[in-house]
């Protein structure tokens, strides 16, 4: 899967551009649970996906039809969410002090998991290892999907996932509950309309 | 409109698979997963994809 100036290919066929069209709509409910897990808010979450969508078809000259679509979307929007992160400062990626509790905490796993606790404890973890929980222990990605999507080696997937794993096990068997992270909706979603119409 | 799945995505060639949802914190996420998938898609994405018609129906968007 490459990336590759929309120059240097041929215009896409209309029925490839149908194809695509219909490769994004099948792919919105994947997108937005992706960018949920990043964010933890389903509002900046949504306008993430919606501004990945956006952009995706503003590109889409540069995808190579037969490759992985969905692996190529989920770049889209993590880098996206990267982009945003560094722009606003009302996100906090991660609280070093959860950090320090983590390493500290003993990982242990009760039978059943509460999924609000979970989503509430993957807020506190380091993005690299909330995306890769995400991508792999929620959507069900192949390791050497999820290190296309991340850029990263197979080997590093896996690290960061059990990482991840053993960090959100301890955060929910924490004895108390660290402070909770600033994340508010992303105030620059209004202009994804915009950004299609200018496509 | 009512939403749509994207749950037939084939793993890529050669690609290990994905992975057990075992364990509780798998479970959970898997759970996570699917209750945002469970949800109907919001009209701001129909109306981009509604636009994206559009401009396939008029070809105004063609290079």
């Amino acid at each position: 899967m490459t990336m590759s100036a929309p120059a240097e290919r041929p215009a896409l066929q209309p029925a490839d551009e149908r194809q695509f069209r219909d490769n994004l709509v099948t792919i919105v409910p994947s997108l937005r649970s992706f960018a949920r897990g990043l964010c933890g808010n389903r509002d900046l979450a949504d306008d993430l996906a919606q501004e990945a969508i956006v952009r995706a078809w503003a590109a889409r000259k540069s995808f190579e039809p037969g490759t992985n679509f969905r692996a190529w979307m989920f770049m889209i929007l993590r880098n996206q969410f990267y982009t945003t992160l560094r722009k606003n400062s009302r996100i906090v990626d991660w609280d070093p002090q959860v950090a320090e509790r983590t390493l500290v905490a003993e990982a242990s796993q009760e039978d059943r998991v509460n999924v609000q606790d979970v989503a509430a404890a993957l807020q506190k973890l380091p993005a690299e290892q909330r995306e890769v929980l995400m991508l792999v222990g929620a959507n069900g990605v192949s390791y050497e999907e999820a290190a296309v999507i991340m850029g990263c080696a197979v080997g590093t997937i896996k690290s960061r996932l059990a990482r991840g794993r053993t960090a959100l096990a301890a955060l929910i068997s924490g004895p108390e509950d660290p402070p909770t992270r600033d994340v508010k909706p992303n105030s620059g979603g209004a202009g994804i309309q915009s950004l299609l119409l200018a496509s | 409109m009512k939403e749509r799945r994207a749950d037939d995505h084939e793993p890529e060639a050669g690609a290990h698979p994905a992975e057990p949802a075992a364990d509780p914190i798998s479970i959970a996420l898997k759970k996570l997963h699917e209750t945002v998938i469970a949800e109907d898609v919001p009209e701001d994405f129909l109306s981009i994809l509604a636009e994206i018609d559009r401009k396939l129906d008029t070809g105004g968007d063609s290079e």
